[in-house]
């Protein structure tokens, strides 16, 4: 198997954590530090990988800022709201710029409002450049998206077909 | 570099904290294990030094034969001179040896009152070199003395100092034994409390792997946690050490002082703190990487 340029399927292969690095990933339970603050949560990311601690708080910030969550920056985990720590989540996965993200149920646990607030995170990261796989089981949210599906059933690829532009179009003046 | 070493001791302090409880438990643990290590080693170095005070202090006393004439004696000394490992060699008529007796007795010595000092048989007493005294090579010089016909009989102390030889080994012994079982026990203790501290930290180690923080960052500050358990408490045992030194060693009733040959009781060189401070930070770092490798797998 083959990602971003490099076998990972061949025996030795010992770069994981480098690879991670140009990955982001998002779950349904955002698996976020709950000792620690929305900016904590994101600079964390960046202090593991080798950034110092300035820069990291830094880098933070101004992610949070981009996400909407500026005035929420130093509140702890816990008093964020659901949609809040998705997003802190999210910035959490991008703030290393990768190329891609993988995101897996990352709207399973939030509300149908909240779930389009994030799908627009979603959206505004893919037209920046960044590759989205996201995993879902909401058909319905799906058939609102104008973007590639691929169903997966009992674990094999039942379809893989990307929309066309008529279709795109069609989904984006449904919204 | 620099870098890497601030957020290591930065993650061990805040693991450290974070578990608080479990830490000081293993802590005290190695302290008081390493405490006993300690202490054996205390004792065999005092001992030892007693055993090389003792060493150097031993004499080689060959008594001559009653009635050996004077004639004699000025050829044998000259023949006992230059046996290999005789340092000095000095004659001790039976009036020297009576003299020396009156004064040992001090106030006693009207106990000596009506013996004669014919009936003391005179002697020579013989210092060996400083690499002749010890068991084997005392031996050495002792066969040769005894193959001279004019002495009677060859005393040198040695038995005593063979005893305590043994004691000394068998000290020394116990004290590796114990330490070895002790130390087994510190790899366990640190290993268990780190795999405490890694289950406390199984959420913030989950997002460390999916954000792609590299081995080193992982598990260099639970290292650095075992090894600052070891130091902590290998300085705590030497700490406790050097109070009981001060507090029950320096109190040594003057009776034993005499019978340990007026040997000063000392404390540990610094070379040996140095050893156990080091030997802590070992074991802790390898109760670390036992723990690592049983619970932090690279995912």
């Amino acid at each position: 198997m083959i990602v971003g340029g490099v076998q990972i399927t061949q025996p030795g292969f010992n770069k994981i954590h480098q690879l991670r690095r140009r990955m982001g990933i998002v779950s349904q339970d955002f698996k976020l530090l709950r000792d620690r603050t929305a900016s904590e949560n994101v600079a964390f990311a960046l202090e593991v990988t080798g950034h110092t601690r300035k820069e990291a708080k830094s880098k933070a910030s101004d992610m949070l800022r981009r996400i909407g969550l500026e005035e929420r920056e130093e509140a702890p985990i816990l008093a964020l709201s659901a949609g809040e720590q998705q997003r802190v989540a999210i910035a959490r996965a991008v703030v290393n710029s990768p190329s891609l993200i993988l995101a897996d149920e990352p709207t399973g646990n939030l509300d149908a409002k909240t779930t389009l607030e994030v799908m627009g995170i979603f959206s505004d990261l893919n037209h920046q450049g960044t590759t989205i796989v996201f995993a879902t089981q909401f058909t319905g949210l799906i058939k609102r998206l104008p973007y590639r599906v691929i169903h997966i059933s009992n674990g094999q690829v039942s379809n893989g077909k990307a929309m066309d532009t008529d279709e795109v179009e069609e989904v984006k003046a449904g919204e | 570099m620099t870098f890497f070493l601030r957020y290591v001791m930065r993650r061990a302090f805040r693991n450290m904290m974070g578990n608080l409880f479990p830490n000081l438990i293993t802590i005290g643990i190695i302290a008081v294990s390493m405490l006993i290590f300690s202490t054996f080693t205390l004792l065999a170095f005092n001992l030892t030094n007693v055993l090389k005070i003792w060493e150097d202090k031993i004499e080689v006393i060959a008594y001559l034969k009653r009635g050996t004439p004077p004639s004699e004696v000025e050829p044998l000394l000259e023949r006992t001179r230059v046996l290999e490992g005789v340092e000095i060699v000095r004659y001790i008529s039976p009036d020297d040896a009576m003299a020396f007796m009156e004064t040992k007795l001090g106030g006693q010595k009207d106990l000596l009152q009506g013996i004669q000092p014919a009936l003391l048989p005179p002697s020579f007493e013989i210092q060996l070199k400083k690499d002749y005294r010890n068991p084997t090579k005392i031996n050495e010089v002792v066969g040769h003395l005894r193959e001279t016909a004019q002495f009677e009989d060859i005393q040198y102390g040695q038995e005593w100092v063979d005893a305590f030889s043994a004691l000394v080994h068998i000290l020394r012994l116990t004290q590796w034994i114990l330490g070895g079982l002790l130390l087994i026990a510190i790899v366990f203790i640190t290993s268990n409390t780190l795999q405490l501290t890694i289950s406390s930290r199984r959420e913030e180690i989950e997002v460390m792997h999916w954000v792609g923080a590299g081995p080193g960052f992982i598990r260099v500050p639970f290292y650095v946690e075992g090894i600052i358990q070891g130091l902590v408490g290998g300085g705590l045992a030497i700490l406790f050490l050097f109070l009981l030194h001060r507090g029950l060693f320096l109190h040594v009733p003057p009776s034993v002082q005499a019978w340990l040959a007026k040997a000063p009781v000392l404390f540990l060189p610094l070379e040996t703190i140095a050893w156990i401070l080091l030997g802590g930070m070992v074991l802790g770092f390898f109760g670390s990487f036992v723990a690592s490798m049983r619970v932090l797998r690279y995912k």
